[in-house]
Parts: structure tokens; C-alpha cells; sequence
């Protein structure tokens, strides 16, 4: 080890990250190089130091009480998945059949798709179009992509904040932001899915309709197909709250979606 | 499989979830700045570990979780507040620049830097650290207060366990310019003569000294060298 390969080693020797071979090998660079050595302990004296002057400050009584409150008014089971009231009113046996292979169906993987969904959901890059009417927005993606937006009005419990195109694989989506009536963030993504199939740990049938749920920590995802086209919706809403979203983009039976 | 996976209850939540409330609040507050902030980041960060408490594995590292779930929701929400201020210091703080603006030499800021290790004031360390641009901050706060690993920190903040290391390094030593620059400003430590006017990279190394922040600023406006 020279120096100035010690020099990145010694964080990770002071953060006690280091072990075997690599941490002797720093080891016997700090007993016979006078320089890192030094640096080697006024990093471990500045961080001892930083923390003792950063003690942890206690938890305000008014904030502990306020989370009780919080939990108390949270209902009682976490995240109700799978409840019956969301199946379908009677389901015919076949349609049963296949439903519950989709209940119990829990795959490790979830498709690209998802995970980029997620990631442009937290990075928030600038909008390539801003405005609150969900038309104009929907229009402005007009002969910029090869197939037609629609941005979904989610019957009132969200508004549009704006749009930008981007990648999916190879081609091109839209995604647009919204923003729920609770003030959740709301993120729709729509895309060309050909004919592959979308893989997310969970599935739901709502009213007929397959729904796949995934989701990073905080925030959870929900894909469905309408029409040949993907929509991926991201937020930091539960999935309960996600779903009775996602029922309200879909286009009342029957009706029309103008080009 | 879900259908009959047993739930795990409130009770559960609570008695995994609720001793790392006041360590979340600590982060929090240095991550806001600002303790209603700080208050309504933890409820909130609270509410959806609990909705997705579910996707909680038992056994595994509940704190980091929560820590996940809470550097989350602080992206989300303050983020983009944030990205303005930050824009100037980001640009200062790239890689050349701190390693310019702070290379101490080994022997030659010795007594400064032993000198600022004893008389550092903890209003000075908590102001230090409220001006480090937020991603380098998270970093420190994590690793030098609450103790994670960089694999755990990677995790949290969601970056390869690489882009931690160099985050926390720059993190620190931001830090512990800004002290260096408050304790001159105090005459904790004497402000020495200002760091060389042109300084090549093996003088830089041999010669520096305490480094004033305001005169750094200063000789990068005139000199516009950015080497």
C-alpha cells in the first residue's frame, strides 16, 4: 500500500469497515507512514468529536404524543391486502379460479418498467409541460409520440401539475404529474407495452380489471393495461388508497376516449 | 403466501417500530434544519412505515428501514425546496474544488487542526453542519451519528455503497472547513496568513494552511482558476 492508495482506505479503516486482508494491510501502511497515520487519527478524533457535539436531542413530549395519536387513528391492521369486499361481486368458477392463482401468485421480480417508474417518481426532473388542465397536456403529447395520451382526470381525487416525455426501454412514454386532493404527489406513466408481459410482486383483480402492485420503500406502484396501452402510477399513497385511484382513472363501461 | 400469512399487528409495529422514534427525530432535525419540519417528516415517515409495516421482514434491521422510509419522504417533500440554495454550494463543493480548498498538509496545519479539535463549540458543530449541502449531510449523519454502515447508508440514501464513501468524505471535510473558517471568524485559532494566491498541486499539499472560506471565494472570483 502506497500512500495515496492508503489515503482512501483510511475513512474506511477509521469507519471500521475494513477487515481480513484489507485491514491489515492498511494496518501495516499507518505503522510505518508517519503522514496517514496522523490523518488516520485526526479523522477518528474529528468524528468522536463531531458526535460529541451532536448529542441526540429527545423526542419533544408533544411530538411522542402526537405519533400515538397518529397510530391510534391508523386502523387496525396494516395495509389490507386481499380483502373481500374488492373481489368481484360473484365471480363464476373459472374466473375464481384464475383470480385466486393471482392472489396467491407472488413473483420475486418486478419488470423494468416499475423500477423506472420509482425512480423518475423520486428524482423529479423539470416538466417539459406545466398547467393544471389535464387536456392541454394530453394534447401537447400529440406527434411526439406514436400512440395517443390521455391524461386521466382520476374523477376529481387529483389534479395535473404537468408532463415530460421519457424513456422506456428503447421508446418513448409520457409521464405525467398530478397531485392528489391529500396533497400526495402522484405520478402516471404512460407507455407502449407491445406485447410484453409486466412482471410486479403483487396482483389484484378489481372488478374484473388485473392490477399489479409494486413498490419501493414509501412509495407504491400500480400498473394495468387500458386499451393496448401501460400505465404505471406511482405515489407515496398505500396501496388501498392507490387502488381506489386507479379505479376512478378507469373510463366508465362502455364509453368512448376520443382519439 | 399472503392469503394466509398472519399480519402482523399494531402491537408488533409499536414494539419494533416506536424506540427508534427519537433517533428518527434527531435526523430529521438536522436533516430539515427546522424542528416543525423535522415533527411533521417523522409523523409522516411513522404513518407509512406503518402502512407498509407488511413489507417490513421481521428480524431484519428495523431502524435502517425506517431510516429508508424517512430519507424518502424527506426527498419527496424537500427536495426540491432545497435545490436552489444548494445549486452554489454544490458547485463549490465539487471534487477538485474541496480537495483545493481543503488540502491541509500533514505536518503544517497540525496545530491548527489540534487546535480546532479542542475548542470546538457545539453550536459552531451544529451551524457546520446545517450548512453541508444536503446529500454530503445525510451521509454524516448517518455514519458519524447514528452510526450505520456504508452498506446500510447505501441502502437509506439508495446510492452504491462508493458514492457514500465519497459523500462522506466530502461531507466531512466541508465540515471541517466551515469550522476551520468559524474558528478564524472567532479568533479561536489565529487566521494566518491567507492561503497562497496561486498554488500549484504539490505546494497546495505542502503548504496550506487554515483555509478562510471568504478569501477561497474571493480568489476564485479574481482568478477564476479552477484547476
Amino acid at each position: 500500500v502506497n500512500c495515496a492508495e492508503a489515503t482512501s482506505s483510511v475513512q474506511a479503516y477509521v469507519d471500521g469497515e475494513l477487515a481480513g486482508i484489507d485491514r491489515e494491510r492498511i494496518q501495516r501502511h499507518l505503522g510505518a507512514c508517519e503522514v496517514c497515520a496522523r490523518s488516520c487519527l485526526l479523522l477518528g478524533r474529528f468524528k468522536a468529536a463531531v458526535r460529541a457535539h451532536l448529542p441526540r436531542p429527545p423526542l419533544p413530549a408533544d411530538l411522542r404524543q402526537r405519533l400515538r395519536q397518529v397510530l391510534d387513528g391508523a386502523g387496525a391492521a396494516p395495509r389490507r391486502r386481499w380483502t373481500l369486499p374488492s373481489y368481484p361481486r360473484l365471480v363464476p368458477a373459472a374466473v375464481a379460479a384464475v383470480l385466486l392463482l393471482g392472489i396467491t401468485f407472488k413473483a420475486r421480480t418486478q419488470s423494468q418498467v416499475l423500477g423506472q417508474a420509482q425512480r423518475t417518481y423520486q428524482t423529479e426532473m423539470p416538466m417539459d409541460i406545466v398547467g393544471s388542465d389535464c387536456g392541454s397536456i394530453s394534447s401537447w403529447f400529440r406527434g411526439r409520440l406514436d400512440f395517443p395520451v390521455h391524461a386521466p382526470a382520476f374523477a376529481g381525487q387529483a389534479s395535473c401539475k404537468g408532463g415530460r416525455l421519457v424513456n422506456v426501454g428503447e421508446r418513448m412514454g409520457a409521464y405525467l404529474v398530478y397531485q392528489s386532493s391529500g396533497g400526495h404527489r402522484v405520478a402516471l406513466l404512460v407507455f407502449d407495452p407491445r406485447d410484453e408481459s409486466i412482471e410486479a410482486p403483487h396482483r389484484r383483480m378489481v372488478n374484473g380489471r388485473e392490477i399489479l402492485f409494486g413498490g419501493g420503500p414509501g412509495i407504491s406502484t400500480a400498473v394495468y393495461r387500458d386499451r393496448g396501452l401501460g400505465y404505471v402510477v406511482t405515489s407515496d399513497l398505500d396501496e388501498d388508497a392507490l387502488t381506489r385511484l386507479v379505479m376512478a382513472s378507469f373510463h366508465p363501461a362502455g364509453a368512448a376516449s376520443a382519439p | 403466501m399472503p392469503l394466509f400469512k398472519s399480519r402482523p399487528s399494531k402491537a408488533d409495529f409499536e414494539r419494533e417500530a416506536m424506540p427508534h422514534m427519537s433517533a428518527l427525530y434527531a435526523a430529521a432535525l438536522r436533516m430539515t434544519r427546522n424542528e416543525r419540519d423535522a415533527e411533521d417528516l417523522v409523523q409522516d415517515a411513522l404513518l407509512r412505515a406503518y402502512r407498509f409495516f407488511d413489507s417490513f421482514e421481521a428480524g431484519t434491521n428495523c431502524k435502517a428501514w425506517l431510516f429508508r422510509i424517512l430519507t424518502n419522504a424527506f426527498c419527496n417533500r424537500y427536495r426540491e425546496r432545497e435545490r436552489e440554495q444548494e445549486v452554489m454550494s454544490e458547485a463549490e463543493s465539487s471534487d477538485a474544488n474541496v480537495e483545493q480548498f481543503l488540502a491541509g498538509s500533514p505536518t503544517s496545519g497540525r496545530d491548527a487542526e489540534n487546535a480546532l479539535l479542542g475548542r470546538m463549540v457545539s453550536a459552531d458543530v451544529e451551524r457546520a453542519l446545517a450548512a453541508v449541502p444536503q446529500d454530503f449531510r445525510m451521509a454524516v449523519i448517518l455514519a458519524d451519528l447514528e452510526d450505520f454502515s456504508y452498506k446500510e447508508i447505501a441502502e437509506i440514501m439508495e446510492c452504491p455503497a462508493g458514492t457514500v464513501m465519497s459523500r462522506l468524505y466530502r461531507g466531512r471535510k466541508i465540515l471541517q472547513g466551515l469550522l476551520h473558517k468559524y474558528a478564524i471568524e472567532q479568533g479561536i485559532i489565529p487566521a494566518s496568513h491567507p492561503a497562497p494566491e496561486v498554488d500549484t498541486k504539490a505546494d497546495a499539499r505542502a503548504s496550506a494552511e487554515p483555509v478562510d472560506m471568504a478569501a477561497y471565494r474571493r480568489r476564485r472570483q479574481a482568478g477564476g482558476e479552477s484547476s
